[in-house]
């Protein structure tokens, strides 16, 4: 038996490769305890394999309970931690502060050594010459100047800090790309993750015969790997909810997709192209830059829980403000007195009132239309704001990839996300919603059909020098290969390259440098025929087969809904409320989603 | 008011959703890393007689000069003498005075077209690395007229010809051509959006920003307050190492919330000189615009409504309104920040609990490169004849700041040290990439200990920075606050100058000071090196 395990917020969600589901209260104080008496709820007899999806490195970062840093850095270059990218947060909000440092400003250390800028070294460092950091300093993270070219030096610190005892995080293994701010942040926040991450991933060894972890970059790897890089971890539930959404989607017949996540606080929105989600080379978690590979998932902060009022100039704005899970929305009837997008769904009837509304039992149609009454906003306009903030996210997430949305379908989930999708795909100009079954535990579901994935990446010293890139590359996929392991059955490797016109700033990763002029006209809407292209970085991809098929997981839900609906009309599953509006119609497609199409000749705007 | 207020905020979100899509397509289709990676740019989009809707901006300074650039083409293309643009016909403007700001800004204008009817307007700013003139990067220190400063556009039809005009003018030609052709694209993806929006009620978009701004402004009290401050000196020769006034009345109109009002009067300001330290008057409103938002209400809508109950009184040939043939490069990075010092000092009085202390006051500019020798030799392709141009604004403190608004019992809040304040809000180049694309090294980038002022919320710290040039190479710099500080606020102490040195070989003891404003000959191995001031502090340090 093999099983997925979600931590989120509020629930720890655990589906079974034999159909079994279960959503259990999180424990927050120790969230590995949900997840064991998930496991052992629904494998009594022991797991096969546990894919796991957490949130135990981004609520410790979060809620600030990292450890304590010293960073080393090239000499008169250890105040880049803090200076960053020089900008700030807000234009007009003068009290808008950068996140603090993770680094205290003693915790800064300096090494005499420097490298220029092709890796020769001007200053050499003298073995055993860095300083030691404070006594109550948890772990270290090391960041030399251009380490992602030459990484001897770093390398040399690195071993005479670890031979002193000290936990080191290297800068040249945790994110081996130039640009040296993104490359120390992701290094001082791996180091902050590590005395927190390690400890609860060694917790759950021994809940299945084989654990692995989910990281943002939408793959599996094992635990060890996982303590070791936890700033990897950082999307790990948000990544599974895009990979499932892309099978099921795959599964329906569409390739090219928005996955449209929609929670009580937050909306996460990711492109999929080709059946596969589009990755980031770096996100941002709490204002900081995490540079790893990630899945390109857009964050909103709007939700169900986002707050409704009129400003002073009698505009209708929904959030930022947010009523969150505490007291949540009017209609949970814990103490919430503001309108919320949930409250206004509930009164414009596209969530059933005397239907059960998850565990909260029914809900309060009277205190929610109380809510709206007293903030002088309607339902309906309540509805149309969310929407259209909704509608742009979708809209820059496309265009920032050169992509028109009109072509794409939405795979809605959430609690939410059904409840919004057919309208924002007629605002968007696109014909086609699927829901996937299970929509309220799909990341759970995620987490069993994910890859086993290594990615391991390489500056190149002189980007114009395009000499001997194949037998770099071959290197590479050779190392990448040997990082997943011996035992995980057939592995595939895919190497890539970044790639760049002479006097650009900026890569476009390809599989190879004869694709960059035509993934350039395509992304940018020209090419530089006769321009020198450069390959600042090489990368390769190792890949091996996924816990379980989508198939699998899926197909005890076939058939369960055959029913084909016309809007308008609320469908109410026991996981999720969906809203099919007047002109659309939906139809059981497989593995028990619901495809939603816009009726032929009526006709959505734009 | 014809519109329910949840079709009112819908239209807005449609309208910026335009500007940031603009914005977007321009960052993503942009050449050089001056869009690409430091944003310098903005995009807007504008009613058919060109006040303004929506705006995605990057940088503060573009905030409230973008209308001028559109008023310029509406003015030479739909009342001028020139024929109409059509349907995918654009126009281009960097002409300070008939709507640019310095010339390095290049404005891109678009009508949209629905139906034989004109339904607005499109229009994107970048910041371009060079386009010509006396010293790489178009910003000579030494500019006493404009003809120094480059190529000037007045509007113009963006044809073929003229495209190359600018290209022909430049010393890194291949970037402005992506950066250009990004320009007309981001604009061709703006007209076909607000093509969509061609029936909207756009007044109302308009009476909504008057409504939000006449609110926020009733959150001042009524009276009239003064402040003055100085640039250090408007250039680096004997006679223009003396500071230039800025003086600035602001007084409030009006009694209700429906007529509530407020004037920023810069009479008794010096007069223009010659130098670049001259700022056009779109400049000036841009910096009263910020300080506005930053004080009042952050969250004010950028549109032309919420501009409709401010009043700018620019003498005409002053440094903060300077005419013809005025050099105004350093006007839109140095004066600007000035004027918005001015500007949150004069409120201080009105408001002391809502503005910080003075933030570093300067852009800190440095621009590096050498021309081409035309002979290829760097072997980067056609159009590359082995010139390069590198431009950086560096970072400082900033002011230290009151309790938040609304929080009882805040605690201090010290000034963000090493970043950008004011008008600007460019990302810098990192170095490991500097050193990769430029023959420079850096040899340090740290924080200079000390430099922001005592008080009870500190001011934030400066940077020291050197920076090593590997080939002979001529630099200009342009910056401010070497002389007179940033002030302190509520018995804050001030903030320390910044420094500029040459290290000739990057020998200490042979360092000499250089003045604030300069345009110098480098040798292979010469260190400049920068000290960037610190914030002000504000209120007096507990006890």
């Amino acid at each position: 038996m093999r099983l997925g395990a979600d931590s989120g917020g509020t629930f720890t969600d655990v589906v079974g490769t034999d159909g079994q589901i279960l959503k259990i209260s999180s424990t927050p104080d120790d969230p590995g305890a949900a997840v064991r008496s998930g496991v052992q709820a629904l494998a009594p007899g022991g797991a096969g394999l546990l894919a796991h999806g957490t949130t135990v490195a981004t609520n410790a970062l979060l809620e600030q309970r990292v450890g304590r840093v010293a960073l080393v850095a090239t000499a008169g270059f250890a105040d880049v931690i803090e200076i960053a990218r020089q900008d700030r947060p807000s234009l007009y909000d003068p009290w808008a502060d950068r996140p603090a440092p993770l680094v205290a400003r003693p915790d800064r250390l300096e090494v005499d050594e420097r490298l220029a800028a092709d890796g020769r070294v001007m200053v050499a460092y003298r073995a055993g010459s860095v300083p030691q950091p404070d006594a109550g300093v948890d772990a270290v993270a090391v960041c030399l100047l251009h380490a992602d070219v030459e990484p001897t030096h770093e390398a040399a610190v690195v071993a005479d800090l670890e031979a002193a005892g000290w936990d080191v995080s290297a800068s040249h293994l945790v994110s081996p790309e130039f640009r040296e701010y993104e490359r120390m942040a992701t290094t001082v926040l791996n180091a902050a993750l590590r005395p927190v991450c390690r400890p609860y991933l060694a917790g759950l060894s021994d809940t299945a015969d084989d654990v692995v972890v989910m990281t943002s970059g939408g793959g599996l790897v094992d635990l060890g790997t996982a303590g070791d890089l936890p700033a990897a971890l950082l999307l790990s539930g948000p990544a599974a909810g895009v990979r499932a959404a892309a099978a099921v989607a795959a599964a329906c017949g569409h390739a090219d997709v928005l996955s449209f996540d929609m929670g009580g606080t937050s909306t996460d929105v990711c492109l999929i192209t080709g059946g596969e989600p589009v990755l980031a080379p770096q996100h941002q978690v709490g204002g900081r830059p995490v540079r790893l590979p990630s899945l390109d998932v857009h964050t909103i902060g709007a939700g169900g829980g986002s707050i409704a009022r009129l400003d002073d100039g009698g505009a209708l704005v929904v959030g930022p403000a947010s009523a969150g899970a505490v007291p949540g929305p009017a209609a949970y009837g814990r103490g919430g007195t503001r309108p919320t997008v949930t409250d206004a769904n509930l009164v414009a009837g596209r969530i059933p009132a005397d239907a059960p509304f998850g565990p909260l039992g029914t809900l309060d149609l009277d205190a929610a239309r109380a809510a709206l009454d007293d903030a002088g906003v309607d339902a309906a306009g309540v509805i149309e704001v969310v929407n259209a903030e909704m509608e742009q996210a979708l809209r820059s997430v496309s265009v920032e990839r050169g992509v028109d949305p009109s072509g794409l379908a939405l795979v809605a989930f959430g609690g939410a996300g059904p409840l919004h999708a057919c309208e924002l795909a007629d605002a968007v100009g696109t014909s086609t919603v699927i829901v996937p079954a299970a929509a309220g535990v799909l990341s759970a579901v995620g987490l069993l059909i994910s890859p086993r994935r290594r990615e391991v990446v390489r500056s190149r010293p002189d980007p114009g020098d395009l000499a001997g890139l194949d037998r770099a590359l071959g290197e590479l996929a050779r190392t990448a290969g040997a990082l997943l392991g011996s035992d995980v059955g057939p592995v595939t490797v895919t190497t890539g390259v970044d790639c760049r016109y002479h006097g650009q700033s900026h890569e476009i990763r390809v599989p190879a440098v004869d694709d960059f002029a035509s993934e350039h006209l395509r992304r940018n809407g020209y090419v530089r025929d006769g321009d020198p292209v450069e390959v600042t970085a090489l990368r390769a991809v190792a890949e091996a087969a996924a816990p379980a098929t989508i198939d699998e997981l899926l197909a005890g839900w076939e058939g369960r809904w055959t029913e084909p609906v016309a809007g308008p009309r609320v469908v109410v599953r026991e996981d999720c409320t969906i809203w099919v509006p007047p002109g659309w119609v939906g139809e059981p497609g497989p593995l028990g989603a619901l495809v939603l199409r816009r009726h032929p000749g009526s006709g959505g705007s734009t | 008011m014809t519109l329910d207020p949840a079709s009112l905020q819908v239209l807005i979100a449609r309208l910026s959703g335009v500007a940031t899509e603009m914005g977007t397509v321009l960052q993503r289709a942009a050449f050089s890393p001056n869009i690409k990676e430091r944003a310098d740019c903005s995009a807007a989009v504008f009613t058919p007689t060109g006040e303004l809707l929506a705006q995605a901006e990057h940088i503060p300074v573009h905030l409230g000069s973008m209308p001028a650039s559109v008023a310029a083409v509406v003015e030479a293309f739909a009342d001028g003498g020139h024929d109409p643009l059509g349907p995918g016909e654009q126009a281009v403007v960097n002409d300070p005075f008939r709507g640019g700001t310095h010339l390095n800004d290049i404005t891109v204008v678009a009508p949209c077209w629905v139906g034989g009817r004109l339904a607005g307007w499109v229009a994107n700013r970048a910041h371009h690395a060079d386009v010509g003139g006396a010293a790489p990067g178009s910003l000579p220190a030494d500019a006493t007229v404009i003809q120094q400063e480059g190529l000037r556009l007045p509007p113009a039809r963006l044809t073929p010809d003229v495209r190359e005009l600018i290209l022909a003018n430049s010393r890194t030609p291949w970037e402005r051509a992506g950066d250009l052709d990004a320009q007309a694209g981001a604009n061709a993806v703006g007209v076909r959006r607000l093509a969509q929006l061609a029936d909207a009620p756009f007044p109302e978009v308009l009476a909504y920003g008057e409504r939000r701004c006449r609110a926020a402004l009733g959150r001042l009290p009524a009276g009239e307050w003064r402040a003055e401050d100085v640039m250090d000196s408007t250039g680096p020769a004997a006679d223009q190492q003396h500071p230039a006034l800025i003086r600035c009345t602001v007084r409030t109109t009006g009694h209700g919330p429906d007529d509530r009002g407020i004037v920023f009067d810069f009479t008794g300001t010096d007069p223009q000189r010659p130098g670049n330290t001259n700022a056009v008057e779109a400049v000036t409103v841009s910096a009263v615009a910020f300080v506005l938002r930053s004080v009042v209400d952050h969250t004010l809508p950028a549109n032309a409504g919420t501009m409709a109950p401010v009043r700018v009184v620019a003498p005409g040939g002053s440094i903060v309104n300077a005419r013809f043939p005025a050099a105004v490069g350093a006007g839109n990075v140095e004066v600007s920040q000035r004027v918005a010092d001015v500007c949150f000092r004069a409120l201080a009085g009105a408001v002391l609990d809502r503005v910080p202390a003075a933030s570093q006051g300067t852009m800190n500019n440095v621009i590096v490169g050498a021309a081409g020798d035309g002979a290829a030799g760097d072997g980067a392709g056609p159009g590359h004849d082995g010139g390069w141009v590198y431009y950086e604004t560096v970072a400082g403190g900033q002011g230290g700041r009151p309790p938040r608004p609304g929080v009882p019992g805040d605690a201090p809040h010290a000034g963000m040290s090493g970043v950008h304040t004011g008008m600007t809000n460019t990302r810098n180049t990192p170095i490991e990439a500097l050193e990769r694309a430029y023959p420079m090294r850096v040899l340090r980038q740290r924080l200079r200990r000390g430099s922001g002022g005592a008080g009870w919320s500190a001011g934030g710290e400066g940077i020291e920075r050197d920076l090593q040039v590997l080939v002979d190479a001529t630099v200009s710099l342009i910056t401010e606050r070497r002389v007179s500080q940033p002030w302190g606020l509520a018995g804050g102490e001030p903030g320390a100058v910044g420094e500029n040195w040459l290290l000739p070989g990057g020998d200490e003891a042979r360092a000499e000071r250089l003045p604030d404003k300069c345009t110098i000959r480098l040798k292979a191995g010469d260190v400049l090196r920068m000290l960037t001031p610190g914030g002000g502090g504000w209120g007096e340090v507990a006890r």
